[in-house]
Order: structure tokens, then sequence, then C-alpha cells
């Protein structure tokens, strides 16, 4: 589903990914693990198509199609999905409104028909619950006044509500109290599917313990320098990222 | 003394001007003694006014609407008055309908049969150069509303103004607004107006007395040709509240002066603005709030939304007495361009002589945010959407502040058929 084939991207000219090779195949999950400054929150914006990210070399392959010639939007529509690290706030526009908006465009692009403000609000209702979102949270402009949790959670309800195909989760558990990681990680594994796959970008070991991944892999100083299962996971919860990343002692 | 405009035409006309000849004469003296505001004067600095200072305009002619012209502004269930070209056209209006407490009346037939509005309407205007037009338009008012609500009524219904212009010409509107103590009353205006060039010259007058709530919502969407000059004067007895949003889209030269006097303690003046300006219009948007007693709380928020060679400007002045302990006073002026060659210009100005008091401005011109942008695409939605939905977002906050949804509804379709005219690509 997802090949990036040794990826250097450079942000304000300075080289962040210097050689990033991963392959990813559907149904699995991956998580990407690493101190700071190694490069995890530029991959997820390199595959999400944010400007100000260039990608010098390398290539990533979504689907079979290559996905740094798609825009921002041709990639959320075509079915992937970045949960944000730090949620932006859209003040002024209101959440239904946005989330259908959305929706539809996403349906549009798969052949589906629209859905009206009524059947939207079906599906919404479904899929808060999933998330024991507050309804009203919904009503109001995108993330503003939200807590760090309910930002979160909101990712992952635009998540369920947009049904990906591949998701690419930067920090989701950056900023959760253990109740919130608990809902937010049943919203993920919900989503989880044959033919899905989810990258989780993460500092931490303890949303694994939720979210299971197939794969761990350690991303420093812009490259994999390492990969395993989730005993990796246990392994850097133990020792750190000593072992990888020298300096990090 | 060289002659200022509309000094012939005052001799001229004011024979068959209703009522108040004294009033008129000493407001034309005052008007005259400095003429049209000059690009000099600091608060008129923007405001370019050749057009209807050079060559003296006549009053429009007198001419008329169908129903069917003004369907699509009406409010429903609204006491509805219908103003063309300066005049009130009876059998469009329902003032007749106005429930008990409440008087609505056209000016004109108040001061034709010799009521004396002197106490209220020699209070809108001063001395000062700044007050020219509001002078001039005392001499030449022709027609308004003069609304008077009892003590402790609370008026359901909105009360509509809605002056449609046709043809060429000058309108001199006065409207006086007066809530008794613990009354409460929406008064909502609207201008609209063909391709002519025309000039509104409109003054309103709230007075507040203690106690009394005052919803006022503003629809300025007048011809692009036109020039449209409103000054509002507030003044607030204790505990009085006015919340005010008024909404700029028409208009090559507008201007929204509003002056409120924080007159008693405890009051509350809420006032905001949204401008959305293309091709070359100019918005200016003025306000001054006085506070001259203690305990008094104002909040102001202005927006623009500038395309083309647009150009908005917000000048706010803040004054807080030295007995007017506690004031609580904020105000914000965000600008957006959606094209580089359009332009924000941004005044806040604080004279602060008590001690004790918030008082808090920030003001902000920019493009849309980029990282909103990124995120609305990250969901799929294409740029052109992100940018509209965010454009109406910046917008629509300004009109939460609406209380009736009516007339919420109404600015935001006038809003929203805007943003859909735009190229917000």
């Amino acid at each position: 589903m997802l090949e990036i084939k040794n990826l250097h991207a450079a942000v304000d000219g300075k080289e962040i990914l210097k050689g990033l090779d991963l392959t990813v195949k559907a149904g699995e999950v991956h998580a990407i693990m690493g101190p700071n400054g190694s490069g995890k929150s530029t991959l997820a914006y390199v595959l999400a198509g944010r400007a100000g990210y260039e990608v010098t070399e390398g290539s990533v392959a979504y689907d079979g199609k290559d996905l740094l010639e798609m825009s921002a939007d041709e990639r959320a529509r075509d079915g992937v999905f970045l949960g944000f690290q730090y949620p932006v706030e859209l003040p002024g526009v209101n959440g239904m409104t946005f989330l259908r908006t959305a929706a539809n465009a996403v349906r549009r692009h798969r052949g589906l028909p629209e859905l009206d403000g009524i059947d939207f609000l079906k599906l919404l209702r479904q899929k808060a619950s999933l998330l024991e979102m507050d309804d009203s949270l919904l009503k109001r402009a995108v993330n503003v006044g939200f807590s760090g949790g309910e930002k979160k959670r909101n990712e992952i309800a635009q998540m369920a509500v947009l049904d990906p195909t591949l998701m690419v989760l930067d920090e989701t558990d950056s900023g959760l109290d253990i109740d919130a990681l608990k809902v937010v990680s049943k919203g993920i594994n919900a989503l989880r599917g044959p033919d899905k796959a989810t990258v989780l970008v993460t500092h931490y070991q303890r949303l694994l313990s939720y979210v299971e991944p197939d794969f761990v892999h350690i991303l420093a100083r812009g490259k994999i320098v390492a990969s395993g299962g989730k005993e990796l996971a246990l392994e850097l919860e133990r020792d750190g990222y000593v072992n990888y990343v020298p300096e990090a002692a | 003394m060289t002659v200022v405009p509309y000094a012939e035409q005052f001799e001229r006309l004011k024979p068959a001007l209703p009522g108040a000849a004294g009033l008129r004469e000493q407001a034309f003296a005052r008007y005259a003694a400095h003429g049209f505001p000059g690009m000099k004067r600091e608060a008129w600095r923007h405001t370019k006014l050749t057009p209807i200072s050079g060559a003296a305009l006549e009053p429009a002619a007198a001419s008329n609407v169908s129903p069917a012209d003004i369907a699509a502004h009406l409010i429903p269930d609204a006491l509805t008055l219908v103003f063309v070209n300066g005049r009130l056209d009876r059998a469009l209006s329902n003032i007749e309908q106005a429930p008990g407490g409440v008087t609505i009346e056209s000016l004109s037939d108040v001061l034709a049969r010799g009521d004396d509005l002197s106490p209220w309407l020699t209070q809108a205007a001063d001395d000062s150069p700044d007050d020219a037009l509001v002078s001039l338009n005392t001499a030449l008012m022709n027609d308004g509303a003069v609304i008077r609500v009892a003590d402790g009524i609370h008026v359901e219904a909105p009360i509509h103004l809605l002056f449609f212009a046709k043809r060429e010409g000058m309108s001199q509107v006065r409207n006086v607004i007066v809530a008794g103590k613990g009354a409460s009353v929406t008064v909502a205006e609207g201008y609209f107006g063909g391709k002519d060039a025309y000039w509104t010259n409109v003054v309103n007058q709230f007075f507040l007395a203690e106690g009394a709530s005052i919803e006022h919502a503003r629809q300025q969407n007048e011809g692009l040709a036109a020039y449209h000059i409103g000054s509002n004067r507030v003044r607030l007895a204790a505990d009085a509240r006015f919340n005010s949003v008024a909404v700029m889209l028409g208009g090559a030269v507008a201007r929204n002066e509003t002056r409120v006097l924080v007159a008693g303690e405890r009051a509350q003046c809420h006032l905001a603005g949204v401008s959305l300006g293309r091709g070359k219009q100019l918005q200016d948007s003025v306000t001054v709030l006085d506070h001259a007693v203690p305990g008094g709380i104002s909040d102001q928020v202005f927006k623009a939304v500038l395309d083309d060679q647009s150009h908005a400007v917000y000048q706010g002045k803040v004054i807080v007495r030295q007995d007017a302990q506690k004031t609580d006073a904020r105000q914000a002026n965000h600008n957006i361009l959606l094209a580089r060659s359009a332009e924000a210009s941004s005044k806040p100005e604080l004279e602060i002589f008590a001690d004790d008091v918030k008082c808090a401005h920030g003001a902000t011109v920019g493009e849309l945010d980029k990282n909103m942008l990124f995120y609305m695409q990250a969901r799929g939605l294409d740029p052109k959407t992100a940018r509209a939905l965010l454009v109406e977002g910046f917008v629509l906050e300004v009109l939460e502040r609406i209380a009736s949804p009516e007339i919420r509804d109404m600015f935001r379709t006038d809003i929203g058929g805007w943003l859909h005219g735009r190229a917000l690509s």
C-alpha cells in the first residue's frame, strides 16, 4: 500500500529525512518511534503533502500511484489521513459543516452519493458515540476552545467519518490522560482492517499497549535505523534510545 | 466666508422641509462654519468626499418600489418601515401594527405637526468640524423614523427600517430611537440601491434610559457607485445595554461612525462590524466610546475581508474619563486581504484618565492562515472551498453576536452571496 524509497526531505533548506525506506502492506500497523528531532513529524507531513516540506530525493508510492505528485487535498480524498499532533483551530467554521463538506468531497471522489444533512448527522452520531464524544463539540467551531484530549478525539472522529485507507497518526497519544488514551485507541482499532494500513508516529510506548503494532521502526537522524516487532518498543521503553542514538545517552 | 456646498440648496429647499425651521438654521450655520470635513481631519483622513462635496446633489426625486423588489429584504413578523429615496412609503409599511407602549412615526409627520424634537436632535452634533455632516443632516433632514418605547415595554417584533435608493440625488435621513426605563427593542436597518451615483446621509440617535436594551443590526448594501455616510449617536443611562452589528458591503465610499456616551454606571456597549470590500471600495468604520462614569463595559470587534483594490479603515477611539473607574473596554480589529492590492488601515486610540481600568486592543492584517488551509486540505477540501469556509467563518463569528436568528440568517445570506461571487481560489 505504501512504499517509501530513499526519501530525502528538507524544511527551509535543511535536510531532515536522509534516505528513509519503509514498506507498509495492507492490514498492517507500523509504529515509527524516535527521539525528538529525528524527523517523525516531517515524515508525517511529507506523506500528507504539506507545503514547505520539500522532497529532494526518493519516491513514495501509494496504492501504486506517485503520492508526491498529488496535492494535499487529493491525497486526503484518495484515502490518506493525517491525524495532527496539534489539531488546528478553525474559528467560525462550524464542525458539522466542515466535516460534511470533507466527507462529501471524499465520497464524490469514490463515486458515492453525497450525504444530506440528516444522513450525515446519523453517521456522525454513530462515530462520535464510539469515541464517547459529546455531540455539542461537533456543533461548535472546529477545535476552538477544545481541551487537548477533545482535539485528539475530534481527530479520530473525523478519521472515522472519512474512512481513510492509510492512516498516519502523528503523536496522537500526546497530551492524553489514560482514559482518553483508551478511548482514542479503541477508535483507532475500530478502523483497522485487512484493506487498511496505519502508521503510528509516537515518542512513547504507551499507545502501543492499546494499539498493537505489527512492526516497530526506530527513526533517528532522518533514517530508519532499526526495525522489529512490538518487543522493540518495550526495549525502547526500558533502555531508551541510547542503543540507537548515541547522543541520546 | 466662502460659500459652502449645499448653501444654495438649503436656501431653496428650506421652505418645503418639514418643521423645525429654527433648528435647521442653527444646524446649517454649524455646518457652514466648517463645510465638508476634509481629508486633513484625522477622523476623515481616508473618506474622500469630493464627488458629493464638489457638486451639490439635489434631493433624490420621489420614487417607488414594488412589493416584489423588497420581498427578499424583509424580516418575518417585523414592524417594517420602507423608505424610498428617503421618504416613507406608507403602503409598504406596517407601522400602524405597533403594539401598545410603542409609537413608530415618520419624522416628517412629527416635525410637520410641530413636535419639538430639539432636545434630542441637538445632541447629535457639536461644533467640531468632524460633525459637520451631522449638522448638515439636521438642516436638511427630510424623513426617517421616530420610535418611542415606553418604560418597561419589551417589543417582541423587530423594527425594521428599510431604505431603497432609486436614481441619483441625496437622501438626508434622520432616525430617533428612544427606549424608556427597562424597555427592550430590536432595531434593524437595511440600505439598498441601484447603479446610480447617489448619497445617503443618515443619522441615527439612540437614547437608552436606565436598564434599557437595544439590539441594533445594520445592513449596508448600497449600490457600488453610492456614497453612504452613516452617523450613529448612542447615549446610555445606568445599566443600559446596546448591542450593535453592522455589515457593510455596498457603496463606492461608505462610512459608519458610531459614537457612544456611557453616561450611566454599569452600562454596556457591544459594537461589531463586518466590511466586505471589492473593486475600489472604501469602507470606513469609526467608533468613539466615551466612558464618563464608573463600571462601564464596552467591547468592539470589527473585521474586514478585502479583495481587489478595496480599502477598509477601522478607527476606534476609547476615552476613559477620570471618574470612569472600573471601566472594561476592549477593541479588536482583524482584516483578511484576499488580494495583495487590497488595503486595511487600523487605528486604535486610547485616552485614559482613570487609573483602575481594563483596556485592551488588538489588530491584525493578513492573508488566510496557512496552517488552517493545510488542515482543511488534509481533510479533503480543495483550496477554493477551504478558503471560502475560512472567510465565511471569519465573518460569521461576528454575526453570532446578533441575537435575532431571523436577522442573522438574512445577513448570512447577504454575506454568502458576496463570498460566492468572489474568486476565492
